[in-house]
């Protein structure tokens, strides 16, 4: 019955006039966000046949990229498995704690954490490989996606699964073997995707540590060689690479939905092991090991190194750092103000519209983009605006606004805020839809008295999540920012390169700052996701009423 | 010897007492039934038994070895209990022969490829080894559930509600296989359950639990006709109080006349003169219209408050017009009464089932 409710008052609403401009909107703004991607393919379709790596070169580039991503992978495993293991199935003092600092590492950018390894190494007279330290310090920056998906999987179990494997004849460990891990999997293989993108995405520790991987090819070629027909080409090869990984990543997430099984009180059934002790204090061991190498290792250098420099005194340096931080906070506002809206836009264009497949597929391809490479995506900005300057006159690039630099990070991060604001959009029931109808409140109404107060926390949420990667954010501010335009993170970027990491240290720990302030915010978002689920429905009734 | 023996055991869930002092026992083979309402602590019972709650004090003792105490608990793994979850708890990764060959240990010298095709026999589900959970109904869900559950040979079967997924048709159905199967391995089982209709098809013994505590433990004919209690008398089985006067030949002088009953459950603290209430079942109180063959018996005019129509008989709710108590009574469904209506009632009581009398 409500289905067919619901289904008359969609047919009404299609037919009026706001909801088709809101269509065009969404239609307009999705290909927006594939223009970055068309560009580069334009290009490298384009061209002379013959420009291009010679084979060695390319093979030589694959190899390190798999290689590099590789290990990355590996290591991000091993550090975040176990990790995850312990905080969800065993009870020990302090867990949410540890929980918290297994987080941490989250607000490291992989370029700071490689920084300040290969410094502090260095100062200590001890010789580790380039590439072994680009693999270490990526996986202890990237780790905490693996560990907050697992985690996740392993809470959103339904306890009785563990119980009836005890009831079974296997120990606790036995029980997370045979039956959690493999119900983890899916979530583990997103990732394993998420850390394998994120990695192809990083050019700054790559090129600092002499790997020639895919993105540094790119930015090679194209910034270094001035050949963009060959970067082009590079990139659309990488495109590829990436599309394939997001195949894997959507492959395994259909499969989790046929996995998932969670009960109403999961959340509240408590099914850890209780340890105390001596076992709690070798567990906490091991949950310090990656905490401590992956964020206060690090910024306790720093920490040391900015001491040092505030003692020199370095005048420009602190200039560059306000100048830096003013830019760093400028761009994650805009950002995160920007893709809120977009966001907002397409979801309820979603709701009031029933979707159809070119819809669809623009959706889906936006969420492709976030697989791509800051570099691909600027390189396709950049041929962009050349195109633009070349048919319309005018020059983007020369204009000295930084709204190109803020279309590239809205292409690559839209997907944040869509996907956060989409799922949240999609836990609000259909029938408030009907019964907000039946008592004549208006579509801008229903937003404002419904969707906005039910999506308080997935807005809050989402809104974090944008700051932390605008702050971090480096490859497509380094190629796009306008002159005279400066973050924190290419401030660290150009003191890191000239090998001068004691007037970096200032500029990295305060983005650290910032970035660790954003993943303590989305911590507690995430300790409240339970009661908000629960008041959500008491909530929904409350406000219909109203 | 018993094989599974509780006495005075206690439970906490924090500040909260869930288990007060619960205490029984099960007999090697028998299949034993904890009824109680929502909240009363029978799925606590099972997860105590289980091992995956650790109990405050008391005792339990699994063929005469103490697995659990204030001071020592014998792990989950090592109890040989199984147990069917209500909501099954199937591994969704694994196949039907899989989830029930989880518990065995698979080498090449046993012979668990024949044992699992008995099993699969035993519970109706040869065609299904090689499919997934989520593509199996839920009778089949719950006869894997319960296959898995046999499968390690248990000392004891512990079944969580395990047909309240189920619709009315299978449920009935289900719970006649499922007692043939149990009773075909002599398995030892202890089921909780809020449906005494479920109680009434599989258990051989049966208690009730209310707040934390075993009001009575009993077999099933002595739950129904000899209820320790008023919780009891109006947990199992419908029923109305009716006030009354015990008489020194053991009858019960009240609304309805002169009570008299073949048996009487009595309580010892009544004696002649003491105030007293009488179970009434449904099937005890007779409309006049059907009170053939009882004229001797006198009757007491009611009026007719609600009728519930079930198919083959109808239940009515009825106030005594004298003493404005309530009854109920059930009546062949041609037998046709409208609330408002005025009728003569008698009782017909072959079991009569007296409580002392509230204090007012």
């Amino acid at each position: 019955m409500v289905a067919v409710t619901l289904s008359g008052l969609q047919r009404g609403l299609r037919q009026s006039l706001p909801y088709k401009g809101l269509r065009l909107a969404a239609v307009v703004l999705l290909l927006a966000l594939l223009l970055p991607l068309l560009a580069i393919s334009a290009a490298a379709l384009g061209g002379e046949t013959g420009e291009f790596l010679t084979v060695t070169t390319l093979l030589y580039m694959l190899g390190q990229t798999l290689y590099y991503v590789g290990g990355v992978v590996l290591l991000s495993l091993l550090l975040a498995l176990p990790a995850a293991w312990a905080v969800v199935m065993v009870d020990f003092r302090g867990r949410r704690l540890a929980t918290w600092l297994l987080f941490l590492p989250f607000a490291l950018p992989p370029y700071i954490t490689a920084y300040s390894y290969d410094d502090l190494l260095r100062a200590g007279g001890i010789y580790v490989s380039g590439g072994i330290l680009a693999i270490l310090t990526t996986a202890l920056a990237l780790y905490p996606y693996i560990f907050f998906l697992t985690r996740m999987a392993l809470k959103q179990q339904h306890c009785h699964i563990q119980s009836a494997a005890r009831l079974l004849g296997c120990s606790p460990w036995a029980a997370f073997v045979r039956v959690s891990l493999p119900l983890a999997r899916p979530a583990i293989c997103i990732g394993i995707a998420l850390t394998a993108m994120e990695t192809l995405n990083d050019i700054a520790v790559a090129e600092y540590f002499s790997v020639q991987t895919l993105g540094v090819g790119i930015y090679d070629l194209w910034l270094n060689r001035g050949s963009m027909i060959a970067g082009a080409r590079l990139a659309l090869l990488l495109t590829i690479i990436i599309f394939a990984l997001v195949w894997w990543e959507e492959f395994a997430r259909r499969r989790q939905v046929q996995y998932l099984s969670v009960c109403d009180k999961c959340y509240q059934c408590e099914r850890a092991t209780k340890i105390s002790g001596s076992k709690s204090a070798l567990l906490w061991l091991l949950i310090a090991l990656p905490a401590v190498a992956g964020f206060w290792l690090p910024v306790v250098y720093l920490a040391y190194l900015a001491r040092q420099s505030w003692a020199a005194s370095l005048a420009d340096s602190w200039q560059l750092l306000a100048t830096g931080l003013y830019g760093s906070v400028l761009l994650a506002v805009l950002l995160v103000l920007l893709l809120l809206v977009a966001a907002m836009l397409v979801a309820m264009e979603k709701r009031l519209n029933k979707r159809g497949s070119a819809m669809r597929l623009l959706v889906r391809l936006s969420r492709v983009i976030y697989g791509l490479p800051g570099t691909v995506i600027a390189q396709g900005i950049f041929i962009v605006s050349i195109a633009v300057e070349f048919i319309l006159g005018w020059n983007l690039l020369a204009g000295g606004s930084i709204a190109l630099l803020l279309f590239a990070c809205s292409t690559r991060f839209y997907i944040i805020a869509g996907g956060t604001i989409e799922s949240g959009m999609d836990k609000i029931s259909p029938q408030l839809d009907v019964a907000a109808r039946l008592a004549a409140v208006s579509p801008l109404a229903r937003f404002g008295r419904i969707y906005l107060p039910l999506l308080r926390s997935a807005t809050a949420a989402t809104a974090v999540m944008l700051f932390l990667e605008g702050i971090k954010e480096l490859p497509m501010t380094l190629v796009l920012r306008p002159f005279n335009f400066e973050t924190l993170a290419t401030v660290i970027y150009q003191y890191a390169s000239d090998e001068a990491l004691l007037l970096a240290a200032p500029a990295a720990l305060l983005l650290v700052a910032l970035a660790a302030g954003a993943v303590t915010l989305l911590f507690l978002f995430e300790g409240d996701d339970t009661n908000n689920n629960r008041q959500q429905g008491q909530r929904a009734e409350t406000i219909v009423n109203a | 010897m018993s094989l599974l023996h509780l006495d005075s055991v206690v439970h906490n869930y924090g500040e909260r007492r869930t288990l007060n002092g619960v205490s029984f026992e099960l007999q090697q083979g028998q299949i034993g039934c904890l009824m109680g309402p929502s909240g009363s602590g029978k799925t606590t019972v099972l997860l105590c038994i289980a091992g995956l709650e650790h109990i405050h004090s008391g005792n339990i003792a699994l063929k005469q070895q103490y697995i659990s105490s204030a001071t020592q608990h014998v792990a989950p793994e090592k109890r040989r209990v199984g147990m069917v979850f209500q909501d099954f708890a199937l591994f969704p990764h694994l196949s039907v022969g899989d989830n029930i060959l989880f518990g065995l240990r698979r080498t090449a010298h046993n012979s668990w490829q024949r044992q699992l095709a008995e099993m699969l026999e035993l519970c109706g589900l040869e065609t299904l080894a090689e499919v997934f959970p989520h593509e199996l109904s839920g009778g089949e869900q719950q006869r894997v559930a319960l296959a898995r559950a046999l499968m390690t040979d248990p000392d004891l079967l512990l079944l969580d509600e395990p047909f309240s997924r189920l619709d009315a048709t299978l449920h009935e159905k289900l719970s006649r296989q499922v007692r043939d199967i149990l009773k075909a391995r002599k398995q030892t089982v202890l089921m909780v359950t809020h449906n005494q209709n479920e109680a009434f098809l599989i258990a051989d013994v049966g208690g009730v639990i209310n707040e934390g505590a075993i009001c009575q433990w009993d077999d099933m004919d002595g739950l129904y006709h000899r209820p320790r209690c008023t919780f009891v008398a109006g947990f199992v089985g419908d029923g109305a109080l009716l006030a009354g006067r015990m008489q020194a030949d053991g009858a019960v002088e009240g609304a309805l006349g002169r009570l008299v009953g073949e048996s009487v459950a009595s309580n010892p603290l009544i004696t002649a003169g003491d105030p007293v209430q009488v179970l009434l079942r449904p099937d005890d109180v007779v409309l006049s219209a059907d009170a053939t063959g009882a004229a001797d018996t006198p009757c007491a005019p009611a009026i007719v408050e609600q009728r519930a129509f079930r198919g083959a008989t109808t239940l009515y709710s009825l106030r005594l017009t004298a003493s404005d108590e309530k009854i109920i009574s059930i009546c062949p469904s041609h037998v046709n009464y409208l609330p408002g209506d005025r009728v003569d009632v008698r009782a017909q009581v072959r079991h009569l089932i007296l409580f002392p009398a509230l204090e007012t």
